[in-house]
């Protein structure tokens, strides 16, 4: 096996800069739903709904999937990205794709043609790199298979989201529309977000809390449940089948994320072997304590004719589980790529900052607390519908992206001779 | 630590250690390396972002091995002049 080469590794500038769109998104998000009150939470259906979903997953989840899909397939899986400084492009395109489908969907119906071009553009021009990366890649791990999962899952999303848009748009392409969204929203949420949530994990929770490896029949079967729930919706919808069969047949994937990882990766995180306190721990815990909860929120949008179902399981999902693990792998890559790019050559030559020290566990605890409390004052806001608690849960979300930008520009700061 | 039979330094085992804190030891280890001295460490994991800072150090040679059970043995030396 070989080392990367200096070449290989993107520059620090490539992750940084899609992690930045991280917090610009939360703001985004809170202050959108702030202003936009009970509208927000009142139906999935409702513009301001599916806005503030987009710039979740897109804005906040996505961005940070690219960059550290960039910055992990060179180190996980040993194989360079072709074309990385394409990443600037993609970063642009993704965040003008998200400000006009975020536009189109609440306001101006035009602006959906211009996301449609933008979106696929951006997409394609980071799948098309990352996908020949991972096939080429030497390593055969359950991380670089749950890689690629996830970005079949993200080509899977993309397509139906596109559709979804271009028929919002005008054009005739989807007829079962709710079984169309259901493909979307699963085949986006279980495979590619749980699909790169749990195949990441299985490398960093080792790696960064000394825990033993999670189970191996663990990795094989939520591979084979998420390969399931790729698969099966697209053909349900495919053959016409219905939006029933489309909902069910997420559900194998749905399990494997929501029930199977949490457990086992819960049952490693009790067994560190060294127990050094790290407020990241907790984001991954609360994260996986979360999904759950958000899958009993997806069945119940499934199965009930409650229109905040769906709302509160995009919320939890979102902003939840997926968005607290996030969070919390942001507090540990971030400082680690600034360290091990500015301050690794100098040891040995001058006293090297150590690298807690860039981002000190105090500020993490304020970042998870700030973050879980937002998660439950949205909850309580969907369940009770009353526009000031929506409101004050737009502003905390606002202040969690406040506070992880504030994180961010202190790292960054950090120059060599600190 | 673990005694090496060729006569080589015992390994230095870091692989309980989070990261970045095997590399930084290493390199720090290879810094304070007089010429002829050698240097053994396990590792965690194969250092995949270590050989990019051992190139810059022109004067030294290095070899990384991958054992079955996941950890890698580094083995740093500066040839005497």
């Amino acid at each position: 096996m070989e080392g990367l080469q200096p070449e290989q590794a993107p520059p620090l500038s490539i992750p940084l800069s899609f992690f930045t769109l991280a917090p610009l998104a939360l703001v985004a998000a809170g202050v959108f739903v702030a202003a936009s009150g009970v509208d927000a939470a009142a139906s999935r259906w409702a513009p301001q709904a599916m806005a503030t979903a987009h710039l979740g997953s897109l804005g906040f989840l996505a961005a940070v999937m690219f960059g550290a899909l960039y910055q992990m397939i060179p180190v996980v899986a040993g194989a360079p990205v072709p074309l990385v400084r394409l990443a600037h492009v993609v970063l642009a395109a993704l965040v003008a794709g998200t400000v006009a489908l975020v536009w189109g969907l609440t306001g101006q119906p035009t602006a959906l043609a211009l996301a449609l071009q933008l979106l696929g553009a951006g997409v394609a021009l980071f799948w098309l790199p990352v996908t020949i990366a991972l096939w080429r890649a030497p390593s055969r791990t359950a991380p670089v298979f749950g890689m690629r999962l996830a970005v079949m899952g993200l080509l899977g999303v993309t397509a139906l989201g596109l559709g979804l848009v271009y028929t919002r748009g005008g054009g005739p392409l989807v007829v079962d529309w709710i079984g169309w969204v259901r493909a979307h929203i699963g085949v986006g949420v279980v495979v590619w977000v749980g699909g790169l949530i749990t195949a990441v994990s299985w490398q960093v929770i080792p790696m960064f809390y000394l825990t033993d490896p999670l189970p191996r029949w663990s990795q094989r079967v939520t591979l084979v449940a998420v390969l399931v729930s790729l698969i099966a919706p697209l053909v349900a919808l495919g053959l016409g089948l219905g939006f029933v069969s489309v909902t069910w047949s997420l559900l194998p994937g749905a399990l494997a994320v929501w029930l199977l990882h949490p457990a086992v990766a819960l049952r490693a995180l009790s067994r560190r072997r060294r127990r050094r306190r790290d407020a990241s721990v907790w984001f991954w815990r609360a994260g996986l304590y979360c999904a759950p909860a958000a899958l009993l929120a997806g069945v119940a949008a499934a199965v009930l004719h409650d229109p905040r179902a769906p709302v509160l399981f995009g919320w939890l999902a979102i902003w939840g589980w997926a968005g607290l693990i996030v969070h919390g792998m942001l507090t540990r890559i971030i400082p680690f790529l600034v360290w091990f790019h500015r301050f690794a050559d100098d040891i040995g030559r001058t006293k090297v900052v150590p690298m807690r020290r860039l981002l000190p566990d105090r500020w993490v605890r304020v970042a998870f607390v700030a973050h879980v409390a937002t998660v439950i004052v949205g909850a309580l806001a969907i369940l009770v519908q009353w526009g000031p608690v929506v409101r004050v849960a737009g502003l905390a979300l606002a202040g969690v992206g406040l506070v992880l930008l504030a994180s961010l520009i202190r790292v960054v700061r950090f120059k060599s001779g600190d | 630590m673990t005694s090496d039979p060729d006569g080589d330094p015992p390994i230095v085992d870091l692989s309980d250690l989070e990261p970045c804190e095997p590399l930084e030891r290493v390199l720090e280890a290879l810094a304070r390396l007089e010429p002829g001295g050698v240097f053994l460490a396990r590792m965690p994991r194969y250092p995949r972002l270590l050989p990019d800072k051992l190139q810059k150090h022109r004067d030294c040679r290095w070899t990384i091995e991958e054992q079955a059970d996941g950890t890698a043995i580094v083995r740093l030396w500066r040839p005497a002049q």
